[in-house]
C-alpha cells in the first residue's frame, strides 16, 4: 500500500467514525435507536464473518449463542443480580454455548458446519421455546431495564458503537494474527495444514470460541436495546438474516457486517411501513448479490476500486478468490475421503 | 396401558415418520448427488402443499391435487435449477445461499397469494378417509395411506439408484463425477433431472402432508427443519438413513409425547444432538 | 501493521471516549419521546396501529386492516372535530419488530395512542415500552398479566379480554351440564396455561375434578399421540386451549379420524373455533361448544349488523381481531366525540377508562380499574347458516364477567399467573 492511498484510507475512516459519533445530534431519536439495532446487528454479523471469512465456516446458527447470552443475562436480571452478576451470567452461558457448538462442529466444514451450525442454533430454540419455568417461553422475559449510565438511548448508542469499534478493530487483529493465518491456511487447503501438524480441530474450536465471544457480546446488547429477549432471538429466522446480512456485505471484508446489517435493518424497518412485500424484495436483492456479486457489496465495490486503479500500477487481488473457487484439489479430497 | 392403545402410538409414530421420509428423502438424494444443501427444499414442499389444497377444493379429485403439486414443485425446482443454481454451480456456499433467498421469496409470496389462514387438503376426494375399526382398535385410514404410499415410494427409489440405468448414472456421478464426465455421461443434464426429481418429492410430500397438518406459510420452514433433522440423525445423502432416521424419530415423537411429556418439545433435536456429538456423520452416513 | 492499527484504534477510542462525555445535552436527554413532537397542529388525531401482516400471524394484519377501514369509512374518517389519521406498521409477528415500530410509531410518527400489538409476546413489550413513554396504548392480545400483575396506566385491553376470562364461563357451562370430570389439551406456553387455568379453575369452583392435563408444544407437529391419550380416558368432557391457527385444525381433524369428537364432548376456549378453523377443517366441527367475548353468529342486531356489513363489503365474515378493532374504534369514537380540546396520556387514558361498553358491539359492560372488560362471554355453538357457512352462535350469555371470575382480586394477583404447576384458584 502506497503512503498516499493508506493516508486517503485512514482519512476516510477518521470522517467516517466522526461522523458516526455526531448522528445522534443531529437524527431523532428513533432514527439513533434504529442505528443502534443496525450496529447490534453488524456485531452478530461480524461474529459469523469472523468464522466466514478467516475459515470459510459459514454458520447458519449463531443467533443461538447470542441469544444464550441474553437469556443469561436476562435471567440473572429478573434474579435482582446486580450488573457484574448478570454480565458474568451472560458470560458462561455465552462460553457454555459456544463450547457446545464448538465441539459439535469442529470436526466440519462446508455444508455439514452450515447445518450442524443451523441444528446446534434449533437446539438453543428449543430450549428457550420450552424451558418456560426459566425462560417465560414464547412470552420471554420483559422488563429488563439497562443499567444507569447507558439508560438513555443516545447514551447506549454511543456504547453499542464503541462496543463495534472495538470488536471490529480486534478482528482484524484477530485476522491478522499467527492464529489468523492458519485459520486462512485451513480455509485454503485443510489437508495441506493437517499434514503440516496443525490440529486442525483445535483451531476451528479456538475460532468458534472466538466468535461466539463477539456473538456473546451482541447477545447482551440486544436485550438492552429490547429490554426483552424471548425464543424468537434464537430461531432459524434471525440466524438466517445475519448470514444474509454478512454475504450480501462481504464475506470477509471488514465492512460488510456493517453494510449488510444497515441494508437488512433498512428492509425490515423502514421499507416495511410502506411496502408490505420487503422480504421478498430482500430475497431477490439476495439472490442477484450471489449471483452477481458473490463478493457481496464491499468486496464488489473494493474490486471496482482496484480496477480503476490498475492502471496505477496497483496489482488487484481476488478478495474471495479462494472462499468461492476451492481449487479443484481440495474439492476432489473432500470427495474421496468420505 | 392396553394393547390397542400401544398399537395406536405405535401407527402414529410410523405414520409420522413416513411423512418426515417423504419430505427428507428428496433432501437427501439432491445433497447425495450435487452436494447442494436445498433449504429451498422447504418452499417446494409449501408450492405442492398449496397447489394440491387448491386443486383438491376445484376438482374435488386427491390423485389429481397429487399430480399438480408434484408437477409445480417439479416446475419450480427446474426454474431453480436451470435459472439459477446452474449460474454458481460447484461452489458450495453461493448454492446455498441462493437457496435460502428462494426459501425467503417464495414463504413471503405464498403468504401474499394464498393469506395466512390455515389451509388443508380437504379429507376424502378419492383418497382414504375415516377409520379403519377392528372390534376395539380404530385407525384413521388416511395415516395408514401415508404409510402406504411412503413406502411404494422409498422402495422404488431404492431399487431405482440400485439397479435402473439412470440409478447407476446417478451413484457413478455421486463416486467420481469426473471420471463419470469422461464417460461421455451428461452430468449436468443428470444434476438437472435428480434436483427436479428431489423437488417433485417434496411437492408429493406437500400435498399429502397437508391432509395430515394444516399448512401455513411457514410451514415450509418447519419441514424443511424436520428434512434437515432427519438427514442428520440418518446421514446425509442416503436413502436408507433418511428412511431410518425418519421413523426413528417419529416413534421416539410418538411415545415421549406420552410416556415423558414434559420433553415433548425436544423428541425432535434431542436425538439429533445425541447423533451430532456421538456420529457426528450420521447413522448411516460414511465417515467424514 | 498491527501496530500501526492498535495506535489508530487508540486515537479512536480516545477521541470517541471524551465526545462520548460531553454528550449529555439537555437537547437529548429531555423528552425525545411523545411530548415534544408536534403532535397538536390541528385537529388531526394520530392512531398508530401494530399488527402482524407478514411472518405466520400474517392473517390477523388483514383482519384488523378491514375492521379498522371498516370503522374509519362509517365514521367518514372523522370523530367529532378531530380528523383521524392512521399509521399502521407491520410487527412481522415479532416481538422486536414490534418495539422498534412502537418507538418509530412514538417518535417518529408522533402517534396521539397506539392500538395492538396482537400476540402475547408483542403485546408485554410494547405496553412496557409505551407506558414509559407516556402514550395510550389500547391493547389486542389476551395476556393475562398485562392488566394483572404487570397492569399499567397507560395500558388498556380495548381489543380482547383476558385469556383465562374467556374460559372461566367455559367451565362453569360444562359443570352446569352435569359433566363430572374433565380431561385438558392446551398449547404449552402463557396462553395455554391461562385458558386451562379459567376452564380448571372455574370447573373446580362449581364442583367438578379436573383428572388429566396435557400440555402441547407451540408447534405446527403431530397431535395424534395426545389425540390417542384422550381417547383412552375416561372422562365426562375435553376443554381444549389452542392459540387458533393450525393446532386447532389439526386437532379437530385429528380427533375426527380417530373418533375422538364422537366419543367424548369437547369443550374448547376463545380460539379453538375461530372462522378460520371452520373455514379449514369444515362440517367436523359442527356443534362444537367454545366460549368468547365474540361470536358471529350473534343474532343481538348491534353484531348482526356489524357481521352483515362486513360481510357485504369484504366478502368474508369478520374474525374476532376485525371485531376487536372495530369496537376498539369504538370506545375512541365515545372519547372524542365527547372531547373539546385534544385528550392526550394520562387524560386520554382515563377517559377511555370511563367508557361505557354498551356503547359498542361488545354490547354492554365497562372497563374495570386494571383497564381489562368487565362484560358479556357467550357460550357458543358451531352451527350451519342457512347459506351453509358455519358460523359460532350464542347459546347461552355470562354477563358482567370479570378477569377474575367470582374470586377475590387481591387473593387472586397474591396468587402466581397460571402455569402449569398453578391451575386452580
Amino acid at each position: 500500500m502506497s503512503a498516499r492511498t493508506a493516508v486517503v484510507k485512514w482519512t476516510v475512516i477518521a470522517a467516517l467514525v466522526a461522523v458516526a459519533f455526531v448522528l445522534p445530534y443531529v437524527l431523532g431519536s428513533y432514527y439513533v435507536s434504529l442505528l443502534s439495532i443496525a450496529l447490534v446487528a453488524a456485531i452478530l454479523a461480524s461474529s459469523i464473518n469472523v468464522l466466514a471469512g478467516n475459515a470459510g465456516l459459514v454458520s447458519l446458527g449463531h443467533a443461538g449463542i447470542a441469544a444464550a447470552a441474553g437469556y443469561g443475562l436476562a435471567w440473572a436480571y429478573r434474579q435482582g443480580w446486580d450488573l457484574w452478576g448478570q454480565l458474568g451470567m451472560a458470560l458462561l452461558m455465552t462460553v457454555v454455548a459456544s463450547v457446545l457448538y464448538g465441539l459439535i462442529s469442529m470436526r466440519t466444514r462446508g455444508i455439514s458446519f452450515l447445518m450442524v451450525t443451523l441444528a446446534a442454533g434449533m437446539i438453543v430454540y428449543g430450549i428457550a421455546y420450552r424451558w418456560s419455568s426459566v425462560t417465560g417461553g414464547t412470552n420471554g422475559l420483559p422488563g429488563i431495564r439497562r443499567p444507569a449510565g447507558i439508560a438513555e438511548y443516545w447514551q447506549f448508542y454511543f456504547l453499542v458503537l464503541l462496543a463495534f469499534l472495538i470488536v471490529t478493530i480486534a478482528l482484524i487483529v484477530v485476522g491478522r494474527s499467527s492464529f489468523g493465518l492458519t485459520l486462512k491456511g485451513i480455509r485454503d487447503s485443510e489437508t495441506r495444514m493437517v499434514s503440516l501438524g496443525y490440529n486442525v480441530p483445535l483451531y476451528k474450536f479456538g475460532a468458534m470460541l472466538v466468535s461466539g465471544a463477539v456473538a456473546g457480546i451482541a447477545g447482551v446488547l440486544a436485550v438492552w436495546h429490547s429490554e426483552f429477549i424471548s425464543p424468537v432471538a434464537a430461531g432459524f429466522q434471525e440466524s438466517a438474516m445475519s448470514m444474509i446480512m454478512v454475504a450480501l456485505g462481504g464475506i470477509g471484508t471488514v465492512l460488510g457486517p456493517l453494510v449488510g446489517a444497515g441494508l437488512v435493518v433498512a428492509f425490515q424497518h423502514m421499507l416495511s411501513s410502506v411496502f408490505e412485500r420487503w422480504q421478498t424484495l430482500l430475497g431477490v436483492l439476495f439472490i442477484l448479490s450471489v449471483i452477481f456479486a458473490p463478493q457481496g457489496i464491499v468486496g464488489g465495490v473494493s474490486d471496482l476500486v482496484r480496477r480503476i486503479r490498475r492502471r496505477s500500477g496497483t496489482p488487484p487481488r481476488e478478495v474471495l478468490a479462494v472462499q468461492f473457487h476451492p481449487d479443484p484439489q481440495h474439492r476432489d479430497t473432500s470427495r474421496k475421503d468420505k | 396401558m392396553s394393547g390397542v392403545f400401544l398399537l395406536q402410538q405405535l401407527l402414529n409414530g410410523i405414520s409420522f415418520g413416513a411423512l418426515l421420509f417423504l419430505i427428507a428423502s428428496g433432501f437427501t438424494l439432491v445433497f447425495g448427488l450435487m452436494r447442494i444443501s436445498n433449504l429451498a427444499h422447504g418452499a417446494f414442499y409449501l408450492v405442492g402443499a398449496y397447489l394440491a389444497v387448491v386443486t383438491v377444493a376445484a376438482t374435488h379429485s386427491f390423485w389429481l391435487g397429487l399430480l399438480v403439486g408434484a408437477v409445480a414443485a417439479a416446475v419450480v425446482g427446474l426454474g431453480l435449477e436451470r435459472g439459477l443454481l446452474r449460474r454458481v454451480r460447484g461452489r458450495e456456499m453461493p448454492e446455498v445461499l441462493l437457496t435460502v433467498g428462494v426459501l425467503f421469496v417464495i414463504a413471503d409470496l405464498v403468504l401474499w397469494i394464498f393469506g395466512g389462514d390455515p389451509k388443508s387438503v380437504n379429507s376424502g376426494n378419492g383418497a382414504p378417509s375415516g377409520a379403519l375399526v377392528i372390534g376395539d382398535f380404530t385407525y384413521p385410514q388416511y395415516r395408514l395411506f401415508i404409510i402406504g404410499v411412503t413406502l411404494v415410494i422409498g422402495v422404488a427409489l431404492f431399487l431405482a439408484q440400485r439397479y435402473s440405468k439412470f440409478g447407476a448414472i446417478v451413484r457413478a456421478g455421486v463416486d467420481n463425477r469426473e471420471a463419470a464426465s469422461a464417460l461421455g455421461i451428461d452430468i449436468d443434464r443428470v444434476f438437472t433431472w435428480v434436483f427436479v426429481l428431489g423437488a417433485a418429492l417434496a411437492g408429493i410430500a406437500g400435498a399429502i402432508g397437508s391432509g395430515l397438518l394444516s399448512l401455513s406459510p411457514t410451514s415450509g420452514t418447519e419441514m424443511l427443519l424436520y428434512a434437515m433433522v432427519v438427514v442428520i440423525v440418518g446421514g446425509l445423502g442416503s436413502i436408507t438413513g433418511a428412511a431410518v432416521g425418519a421413523v426413528l424419530i417419529g416413534l421416539i415423537d410418538a411415545f415421549t409425547k406420552v410416556l415423558f411429556p414434559e420433553f415433548a418439545y425436544f423428541t425432535i433435536f434431542a436425538p439429533m444432538g445425541l447423533v451430532l456429538v456421538f456420529r457426528p456423520q450420521g447413522l448411516f452416513g460414511r465417515a467424514a | 501493521m498491527i501496530r500501526k492499527i492498535s495506535a489508530a484504534a487508540g486515537v479512536t477510542l480516545a477521541a470517541a471516549l471524551v465526545l462520548t462525555a460531553c454528550a449529555p445535552s439537555s437537547g437529548l436527554s429531555g423528552g425525545g419521546e411523545a411530548t415534544d413532537g408536534p403532535a397538536d397542529t390541528g385537529q388531526t388525531f394520530k392512531i398508530g396501529v401494530l399488527a402482524p401482516m407478514t411472518s405466520w400471524a400474517g392473517a390477523i394484519g388483514v383482519d384488523m386492516q378491514q375492521g379498522w377501514d371498516m370503522f374509519l369509512a362509517d365514521q367518514g374518517q372523522e370523530i367529532g372535530s378531530f380528523k383521524i389519521e392512521t399509521v399502521w406498521e407491520d410487527t412481522a409477528s415479532d416481538p422486536d419488530t414490534a418495539l422498534t415500530k412502537a418507538r418509530k410509531l412514538v417518535q417518529e410518527d408522533h402517534v396521539d395512542l397506539v392500538i395492538g400489538p396482537v400476540l402475547a409476546s408483542e403485546g408485554l413489550v410494547v405496553g412496557d415500552y409505551l407506558t414509559q413513554a407516556g402514550v395510550v396504548n389500547l391493547a389486542m392480545t389476551a395476556a393475562d398479566d398485562l392488566t394483572q400483575r404487570l397492569a399499567s396506566p397507560m395500558v388498556i385491553r380495548t381489543g380482547s379480554f383476558t385469556a383465562s376470562q374467556m374460559s372461566f364461563p367455559v367451565g362453569d357451562w360444562a359443570s352446569k351440564q352435569g359433566y363430572k370430570t374433565a380431561a385438558t389439551i392446551c398449547v404449552d406456553y402463557a396462553f395455554g396455561w391461562e385458558s386451562c387455568g379459567g376452564f380448571v379453575s372455574a370447573f373446580t369452583a362449581a364442583g367438578g375434578t379436573v383428572t388429566n392435563q396435557l400440555w402441547y408444544p407451540g408447534d405446527a407437529s403431530d397431535l395424534s399421540s395426545y389425540v390417542s391419550q384422550l381417547g383412552s380416558l375416561d372422562v365426562d368432557v375435553i376443554f381444549v386451549g389452542s392459540a387458533g391457527g393450525t393446532d386447532s385444525s389439526n386437532f379437530f381433524r385429528t380427533a375426527s379420524d380417530f373418533g375422538l369428537l364422537t366419543k367424548t364432548p369437547i369443550v374448547s376456549n376463545c380460539c379453538t373455533t375461530d372462522q378460520a378453523i371452520l373455514e379449514d377443517v369444515g362440517d367436523i366441527a359442527l356443534g362444537q361448544i367454545s366460549g368468547s367475548f365474540y361470536a358471529e353468529g350473534n343474532d343481538d342486531p348491534v353484531v348482526a349488523g356489524f357481521v352483515e356489513q362486513y360481510e357485504s363489503k369484504f366478502g368474508v365474515l369478520p374474525s374476532l381481531y376485525s371485531f376487536a378493532v372495530y369496537s376498539t374504534g369504538q370506545m375512541v369514537y365515545d372519547v372524542l366525540g365527547k372531547a373539546s380540546g385534544k385528550p392526550t396520556g394520562q387524560a386520554l387514558a382515563d377517559a377511555i377508562r370511563g367508557v361505557d361498553l354498551g356503547s359498542t358491539i361488545i354490547g354492554s359492560g365497562s372497563l374495570d380499574e386494571y383497564g381489562n372488560p368487565v362484560g358479556p362471554v357467550f357460550i357458543r355453538q358451531v352451527v350451519k347458516r342457512a347459506d351453509g357457512k358455519l358460523v359460532n352462535a350464542v347459546i347461552e350469555t355470562y354477563d358482567d364477567v370479570s378477569q377474575f371470575w367470582t374470586f377475590d382480586p387481591k387473593a387472586y394477583l397474591a396468587n402466581p399467573p397460571f402455569s402449569q404447576e398453578f391451575q386452580q384458584q
